[in-house]
């Protein structure tokens, strides 16, 4: 048979391609991730040494044949494994490689078996010359094409320089350079990339587990979701937070400041992830220690809060509030809005939203005045806070909930107590995102009034 | 998100089209806090294709601002469309930033 320069090149790029595969395999198996981790064991030597000097003669078999001698990727699996795994490794395959091919006979029956061994030893010697350096392509490529560039002078010196050996010698070489550098090359990259895709990895685990780890923090720093106060006043407080995957930074938070008052908030920290979460735990922390007992206006205890967090803010981190004091017996709130969405009021009448006079998140700027507003709830109403995780989660199609959906939703609910409001509305607000993932933190609070108590209870 | 820049005289003007939501806030900071380090410190702000402004966005244009304001320079923030303006309002930052309908008005003020 008789074969040209690219006939050449063609056959050996397929033969080099189920080595390729196989090859790739090999780097998905567990043991060769200690071998990039350079942790070696007598088990993965001699497994490297064995899987590379079968490619060895893979690469014996599949060579094409050129007047008594083979145009073929011999070499290549031994140069790999000494690379990998140093001299010995390399040459041990070299060695499975060479005792394949010399029974095979030729006119270059010694140098073809000599070469393999050869090119593991050059291998290992430049892994121990690179002491777990990355290699670079570059550099491995050039490595085998000059280690084929050897084993052809070899046989030119060894089988001697007869016409038979020249011809056969010139036709090959270039082949040979050319398709061993090319799988050469196409092994170095698929290394580098294993080796990114696993430092990715490492760094995404890292992160993941530190989000973790910042969201059950950030979940003991709230409140558990239950009702309070409905057995021995005429109101009831429910709040509840479904943390989105990426740790966000809502808050909320109630606990009576005197006989009948609870203090509520309810806020939203700019951004999200760990910087968000460390500004909210620290938000949580201040309103329950700067609020006072029996303060009498939350626009006060507002105007600490926004100076207390002020105070060294380089980053600007802001918190939208809605905070307020809830007369569980009178059913009266006063609240002051710092930049937070609008409650809703919920009556038999349908849900409205709350006038709020706008006024600044608080982190921003210091001495800022806050104002005080105040309502009376009816008996048999709610006010429900939230914040824009509810009316601004996502279906598959990125459109909102919207401040009408929930306003609408709410307007059917007002006759329930304030736990099963919430859980309504978080019922509805999955409904509609379906499948699609949350983005935000979704919070909500209720504060249900029944009635006023009268003294004799 | 893009951002197009343009120079007028001593005022740097960015005109942000699509979205400054959490993801691309932080390409907007990248973009803008090279510019202050420079020594710019005018900016116009061309809000006019913008559609959406998350809470990471409205931080990083107080962090200007303020960047701003300490070289005596300003932030100004032309042509919001009406949503964003809401939301402007709803945070209370509207007092944080002079505000105009078009670019020439705003030019006038530095």
């Amino acid at each position: 048979m008789h074969y040209g320069i690219i006939d050449l090149i063609v056959a050996l790029i397929r033969n080099l391609s189920v080595f390729m595969i196989l090859a790739y395999l090999l780097t998905r198996i567990p043991l060769f991730g200690d071998v990039l981790n350079r942790r070696f064991t007598a088990k993965n030597r001699v497994f490297l040494a064995l899987v590379f000097g079968v490619f060895s003669i893979y690469g014996t078999i599949t060579g094409i044949e050129l007047f008594g001698g083979m145009a073929n990727f011999r070499d290549l699996g031994p140069t790999i494994a000494g690379l990998l795994a140093g001299p010995v490794v390399g040459a041990a395959a070299g060695l499975i490689g060479g005792i394949y091919r010399y029974p095979l006979g030729g006119i270059t029956a010694l140098p073809c078996a000599l070469a393999p061994i050869l090119a593991g030893l050059a291998g290992g010697f430049f892994f121990l010359f690179k002491r777990g350096r990355e290699i670079r392509i570059w550099e491995a490529t050039l490595l085998i094409a000059v280690m084929e560039f050897i084993h052809i002078e070899m046989a030119l010196a060894i089988s001697g320089t007869g016409q038979d050996v020249v011809s056969l010698v010139s036709t090959a070489l270039i082949p040979m350079m050319v398709s061993n550098s090319g799988g050469m090359a196409i092994f170095i990259f698929m290394l580098d990339n294993l080796a990114r895709e696993r430092r990715t990895e490492a760094a995404k685990y890292r992160i993941d587990s530190e989000l973790r780890i910042a969201r059950e923090i950030q979940k003991t720093m709230l409140p558990r979701p239950k009702s309070t106060g409905a057995q021995d006043s005429g109101g009831d407080v429910y709040a509840v937070m479904k943390p989105a995957k990426e740790v966000g930074g809502d808050l909320y938070n109630f606990f009576p400041i005197d006989g009948d008052r609870l203090c509520f908030v309810i806020g939203d920290v700019a951004g999200k992830g760990v910087p968000a979460s460390l500004f909210m735990a620290i938000t949580q922390k201040l309103v329950r220690a700067e609020a006072r007992e029996g303060e009498s206006y939350p626009a006060d205890l507002v105007a600490r809060l926004n100076n207390e967090l002020c105070e060294g803010n380089d980053t600007l981190t802001f918190v939208t509030l809605f905070l307020g004091f809830f007369n569980r017996r009178s059913g009266e709130v006063i609240f002051c809005n710092a930049g937070h969405n609008p409650p809703y009021r919920v009556g038999p009448e349908g849900a409205e939203m709350l006038e709020v006079e706008p006024a600044m998140a608080v982190g921003v700027q210091e001495g800022i005045p806050y104002s005080n507003q105040s309502l009376r709830l009816q008996a048999g109403e709610t006010l429900f806070l939230y914040t824009d995780g509810v009316t601004e989660a996502m279906d598959a199609g990125e459109k909102l909930y919207s401040d009408k959906r929930l306003q609408a939703t709410l307007s059917g609910l007002d006759h329930l107590p304030s736990e099963a409001m919430c859980r309504e509305i978080l019922a509805d607000v999955a409904r509609f995102v379906g499948d699609n993932e949350q983005s935000d933190d979704i919070t909500m609070l209720a504060l249900r009034f029944d009635g006023e108590l009268n003294s004799t209870r | 998100m893009e951002i197009w820049e343009n120079r007028q005289g001593n005022v740097v003007i960015l005109a942000v089209h699509g979205k400054l939501d959490a993801a691309t806030s932080s390409l907007f900071e990248e973009r803008v806090l090279p510019l202050l380090e420079k020594g710019e410190k005018n900016f116009l702000v061309d809000l006019a294709h913008l559609d959406y402004i998350s809470s990471a966005a409205m931080r990083r244009l107080l962090v200007l601002a303020k960047g701003a304001g300490q070289a005596g320079g300003k932030v100004v923030l032309v042509a919001l469309q009406s949503h964003i303006r809401e939301i402007f309002d709803m945070a209370g930052f509207t007092q944080m930033f002079p505000m105009y309908a078009s670019a020439e008005e705003a030019l006038r003020s530095f």
